[in-house]
C-alpha cells in the first residue's frame, strides 16, 4: 500500500535517525541518507501513541548498492517490541541511501542505526486511560489488626479494584492465596477507604481498574515480592 | 459477492495485564458495485459503557480521483441502546455515515476500542474474523501482550506469528490476503471452522472458561423460600424425579418471557433466580438460573451449558469465554439437555440450532456434544387428499404430524402465522386462487408431538379434459422434498455444510373428476445416495384415483457433512429431485 506522508506531522513527530555506524575501513566512503530519515505519523503505530510508548531502537541494517535497506535486526530494543518492529519496517520501506563506495564503486555495507520514537507532548493525545499498573502497597505492624498482630501473621493479598467516575473504589476480585481472613478483611477495608483520582478519557472521568497488591509484613522492610507473578 | 473489497485492514491490539485491551483498527473498503455502496455508506458500532470505550476517528470518503471528503461532525451519530431491555441500559451506538460515496471510491476510518474493564478479571480472549468471500489486499493483525499473561493461539490460513519479545512484552504479526472472492455457499459451516482463523486467549483451556462462568453464576441459582414454594407447588402430585424436572421445565419455558439477548450482549452475569421469578422475564442466563434453582429445590442437580447456536461446530484451539452466544441446561441424572428459552421445545428435545454442537458444561468444565438431530428424532408425516372437480377446482385436506425435534420447528412456523393469516400462508404454498384455513391445534401444549390440519381450495388448479399433466406435489405441507434433499442443489461445494437429518413422509391421494382417464403414472422407484434414501411409490387405486407415497430419510451421522460427500452424491440427488417432479398424465 502506498503511504502518504502527512506533512504537518513530520514536524510534530520529528525523529532522529542518528547513525552509529560501525567503523568502516578508511578506503570506504560511508553511505549517506538520500531522503528524509524521519519517523512520520504513518510510521508511528497509532496504538503505540495511544499507550504513550516512546523510545530508541538500534537496528543493524544492510545498505545495498541500490541505496535500499534490507535485513533489519534489532540490536537494542526500545523496550516496546511494536516500536522495534515499526522501526524495522520504516527503514526498509522508506529510507534511501547514497550507497557506500570503494574505489568509486557502490558496495553493500552492514551498519547500525538508531531510530527514535518521540511523541510530541503538544500533540492532541488520544487520552485513553493509562495502562493501569500492578502496584504494591506495603503494610507494616502499625497497620495490622490486633488479632493478626498477636498471631504474627504475614500475607500477600492481590485485588482487582474498580475505580468509578467519582474515584470511589469497589473490589471486583481477590486473590488471597490462603491469607488469614483478618488480613484479607483489613485489605478490603484499606481499599474501601481510598478515594482516587478517576481515570479520564476524552476529558471525562471514566471507570477503570487497578490491581493493587498488599504485602502484610511484620518486618520494617519486607522483601520485594514478585508483583507480576502474584497478580491475579 | 459482497460488492466491495478490502483495500487494507490493520488491526492492532495491545493486551493489558488485567485482561483488558486496546484495539485500533484502520480500514479502507473499496466500493465495487451499487449494492456494495449501500453496504458501505453507513456503519454501526456498539459498545457497553461500563466496560468499554469506543471512538471512530479520521473517517473519510476517498474519491477515485484521490480527493478526501471527511465525514464531518454530522457524519457521526451517537445513540443509546435499547434501554427497555435489561442489560442494555449502558449500551451505546456509534453510527458513521460516509458522504458522497460512489462506485470506485473508498471509505476509510480508524476505530478505537478499549476493553477498559475485562469481562472476566485477569483473562483475555479474542477471535479475529477473516473471509475468503471478499477480495482482501492487505489484512494485518498485530498483537502485544505482557509475558506474564501467557496466551494460547489457534491460527490457520494466515502468515506470520511471533515476531519479537522485549521489555516483558511479546509481539505477534499475522497477515492475510485473498486475491479472488469465493462464492458463498448456502448452509456452509462458519468460515473459522475450516478457513482462515485466529483465536487468541489467556484461558488455559475450557475448564478455565467454565471456572470464570462459575464465578459469576455460582450464587445466582439459590433456592429462596419463593422458589422452594413454587417448586413444591408445581410438583405436588408428581412423584417421579424426571417427571418433576419435566414440570419445572415446562413452567419456566411457558411463564418466563424470553428477552432475546445473546450471551455477552447483556453481559455475562445472570440475575438471581429469585429476581427472575419475581419479574417473570429474563435472557438465556436468567432462564438457566431459575430452572437450576427450581430443580435444586427438588434435589435435582443441573449445570449451565455454554453453546454457540450459529454455524460453528468446532471449539477453537485457544479456549475462549466469548465464542458462545447462548446458555442452556444439562441434567446429568437424566443425561438430558434442555433449552427453556426455545418456546416450543418439549422437555428433552433441543431445537435444531442447539443440536450436535460442541458445548462446555459449566459445573465440570468438561466439553461434550449435544445430541444431534437424526432421522429418528426429527420426523414429519403429511397425509393429504386432493379432489379435482370438472371445472378444474381442487379441494384438499391435509394433516401434518411433527414428531420430536420436528415439532419444535413446526410449532414455531404455525405460531408465526397471524391469526387472520391462514389464507395468505396457504397461498404462498398453493399459488394464486387458493383459499383455506388451518386447524392449528395448541402450539403451546408441549406434552406430546404436534399435529395440525388444513382444508383448502384452489381455483383453476387443473384443466379438464386433458390430455394434460398433473403434478402430485400439489398438496399443502410445510416443507418441500426437493429442498430437503439438497437445498438449492449447488453444482458443487468447497466447504463443509450443515446437512440435515430427518424422516419426511407424505401420502397423497388424488381423485379426478368423472369423464377423465388416467393415461400414465410415473414409475415407482427407490433411490439411495449414501445417507440419503428416497422412496416414491404410485398406486392406481381406481380408474380415477391415484395414491402417491414418498418417504425421504436423511440420516447423516452428525450435523456437518464434507464438501467431498456432497460432491460425490450430488448427481444422485439431482436424479431424486427430477423423480419428484414427474407428473400424472390424464385426458
Amino acid at each position: 500500500m502506498k503511504r502518504s506522508i502527512a506533512a504537518p506531522f513530520v514536524a510534530l513527530f520529528f525523529a532522529f535517525a542518528a547513525h552509529a555506524e560501525d567503523k568502516l575501513p578508511a578506503d570506504i566512503t560511508p553511505p549517506k541518507p538520500a531522503n528524509a530519515h524521519t519517523i512520520t505519523r504513518d510510521d508511528y503505530p497509532e496504538i503505540s501513541r495511544a499507550l504513550h510508548e516512546t523510545g530508541s531502537v538500534i537496528l543493524k541494517i544492510t545498505i545495498n548498492t541500490d541505496g535500499h535497506v534490507s535485513d533489519p535486526e534489532v540490536v537494542q530494543s526500545s523496550g516496546f517490541p511494536r516500536l522495534d518492529q515499526a522501526a524495522a519496517e520504516t527503514v526498509t520501506r522508506s529510507w534511501l541511501y547514497t550507497p557506500a563506495t570503494k574505489d568509486g564503486k557502490p558496495m553493500t555495507v552492514r551498519t547500525e542505526v538508531r531510530v527514535n520514537f518521540l511523541q510530541d507532548q503538544t500533540l492532541p493525545a488520544l487520552n485513553l486511560p493509562p495502562n493501569l499498573p500492578v502496584f504494591v502497597v506495603t503494610k507494616g505492624p502499625k497497620d495490622y489488626p490486633q488479632s493478626a498482630l498477636a498471631a504474627k501473621e504475614t500475607a500477600y493479598v492481590s485485588l482487582v479494584v474498580m475505580v468509578n467516575e467519582k474515584g470511589e473504589t469497589s473490589v471486583m476480585k481477590i486473590a488471597d492465596g490462603g491469607a488469614p481472613p483478618d488480613l484479607v478483611q483489613a485489605t478490603i477495608d484499606a481499599v474501601k477507604s481510598w478515594h482516587l483520582k478517576p481515570a479520564e478519557w476524552d476529558g471525562k472521568p471514566v471507570r477503570s481498574v487497578i490491581i493493587p497488591m498488599f504485602v502484610w509484613s511484620l518486618q520494617e522492610q519486607p522483601p520485594p515480592p514478585d508483583a507480576q507473578k502474584n497478580s491475579p | 459477492m459482497p460488492g466491495y473489497e478490502i483495500v487494507h485492514k490493520h488491526d492492532d491490539v495491545a493486551v493489558q495485564q488485567d485482561g483488558g485491551y486496546i484495539e485500533i483498527t484502520n480500514v479502507a473498503y473499496k466500493v465495487l458495485t451499487a449494492q456494495g455502496r449501500e453496504g458501505l455508506q453507513q456503519f454501526e458500532f456498539s459498545y457497553t459503557t461500563s466496560y468499554q470505550m469506543m471512538a471512530v476517528k479520521d473517517a473519510y470518503t476517498l474519491k477515485a480521483d484521490g480527493t478526501k471528503i471527511p465525514i464531518g461532525t454530522n457524519g457521526i451519530l451517537y445513540g443509546q441502546g435499547s434501554t427497555s431491555r435489561p442489560g442494555f441500559s449502558d449500551m451505546r451506538t456509534i453510527t458513521v455515515v460516509f458522504p458522497n460515496v460512489e462506485v470506485g471510491d473508498q471509505v476509510v476510518m480508524t476505530i478505537y476500542f478499549r476493553q477498559a474493564i475485562p469481562w472476566f478479571a485477569g483473562q483475555f480472549a479474542k477471535s479475529f474474523e477473516f473471509t475468503r468471500h471478499t477480495v482482501a489486499h492487505d489484512v494485518r493483525v498485530t498483537l502485544t501482550a505482557p509475558d506474564t499473561l501467557p496466551l494460547q493461539i489457534d491460527v490457520g490460513g494466515l502468515d506470520g506469528g511471533k515476531r519479537e519479545s522485549a521489555g516483558g512484552t511479546t509481539y505477534w504479526v499475522w497477515t492475510f490476503e485473498n486475491a479472488v472472492a469465493r462464492r458463498d455457499e448456502d448452509d456452509a459451516v462458519d468460515e473459522a471452522d475450516e478457513g482462515p482463523h485466529l483465536a487468541v486467549g489467556s484461558f488455559a483451556d475450557f475448564k478455565a472458561v467454565a471456572e470464570v462462568y462459575r464465578g459469576v453464576m455460582d450464587d445466582k441459582a439459590q433456592v429462596t423460600p419463593d422458589i422452594q414454594t413454587l417448586a413444591d407447588t408445581l410438583t405436588k402430585n408428581v412423584t417421579g424425579r424426571r417427571e418433576q424436572a419435566h414440570v419445572l421445565y415446562d413452567w419456566v419455558s411457558q411463564h418466563i418471557a424470553y428477552v432475546a439477548l445473546v450471551l455477552g450482549a447483556g453481559g455475562f452475569t445472570p440475575h438471581e433466580a429469585s429476581q427472575v421469578l419475581a419479574h417473570k422475564y429474563g435472557d438465556c442466563k436468567d432462564h438457566v438460573m431459575l430452572l437450576e434453582a427450581l430443580l435444586k429445590a427438588k434435589g435435582i442437580d443441573s449445570t449451565p451449558v455454554l453453546i454457540d447456536t450459529e454455524h460453528s461446530y468446532r471449539l477453537p484451539g485457544a479456549a475462549s469465554a466469548f465464542i458462545f452466544d447462548h446458555l442452556i441446561t444439562y441434567i446429568p441424572e437424566f443425561k438430558l439437555f434442555a433449552d427453556s428459552t426455545a418456546q416450543f421445545a418439549p422437555f428433552g428435545i433441543l431445537p435444531a440450532s442447539d443440536a450436535g454442537k460442541p458445548v462446555v458444561l459449566v459445573a465440570s468444565g468438561d466439553t461434550t456434544l449435544t445430541p444431534p438431530i437424526s432421522a429418528r428424532n426429527y420426523r414429519l408425516k403429511s397425509v393429504s387428499t386432493l379432489t379435482y372437480a370438472a371445472d378444474g377446482t381442487m379441494t384438499g385436506k391435509s394433516t401434518l404430524d411433527a414428531a420430536d425435534a420436528a415439532s419444535v420447528d413446526i410449532r414455531g412456523t404455525i405460531n408465526s402465522i397471524a391469526p387472520d393469516g391462514d389464507e395468505a400462508y396457504l397461498r404462498a404454498f398453493l399459488g394464486p386462487g387458493a383459499s383455506g384455513t388451518l386447524q392449528r391445534g395448541d402450539v403451546n401444549d408441549l406434552s406430546s408431538d404436534y399435529s395440525y390440519s388444513s382444508s383448502y381450495r384452489v381455483n383453476d388448479a387443473a384443466d379438464f379434459p386433458g390430455p394434460a399433466a398433473l403434478p402430485l406435489a400439489a398438496a399443502y405441507k410445510p416443507f418441500f422434498f426437493t429442498y430437503l434433499i439438497g437445498g438449492d442443489l449447488p453444482a458443487a461445494r468447497t466447504r463443509s455444510w450443515t446437512c440435515p437429518s430427518l424422516t419426511a413422509e407424505e401420502t397423497v391421494t388424488v381423485r379426478l373428476p368423472k369423464g377423465t382417464k388416467i393415461v400414465s403414472l410415473p414409475k415407482s422407484g427407490d433411490f439411495a445416495a449414501k445417507e440419503i434414501k428416497l422412496h416414491i411409490g404410485y398406486v392406481q387405486q381406481s380408474p380415477l384415483s391415484v395414491q402417491q407415497d414418498v418417504k425421504l430419510v436423511l440420516d447423516h451421522p452428525g450435523p456437518v457433512c464434507s464438501a467431498d460427500y456432497y460432491n460425490s452424491v450430488r448427481s444422485l440427488l439431482a436424479q431424486m429431485v427430477a423423480a419428484l417432479r414427474k407428473q400424472i398424465i390424464y385426458r
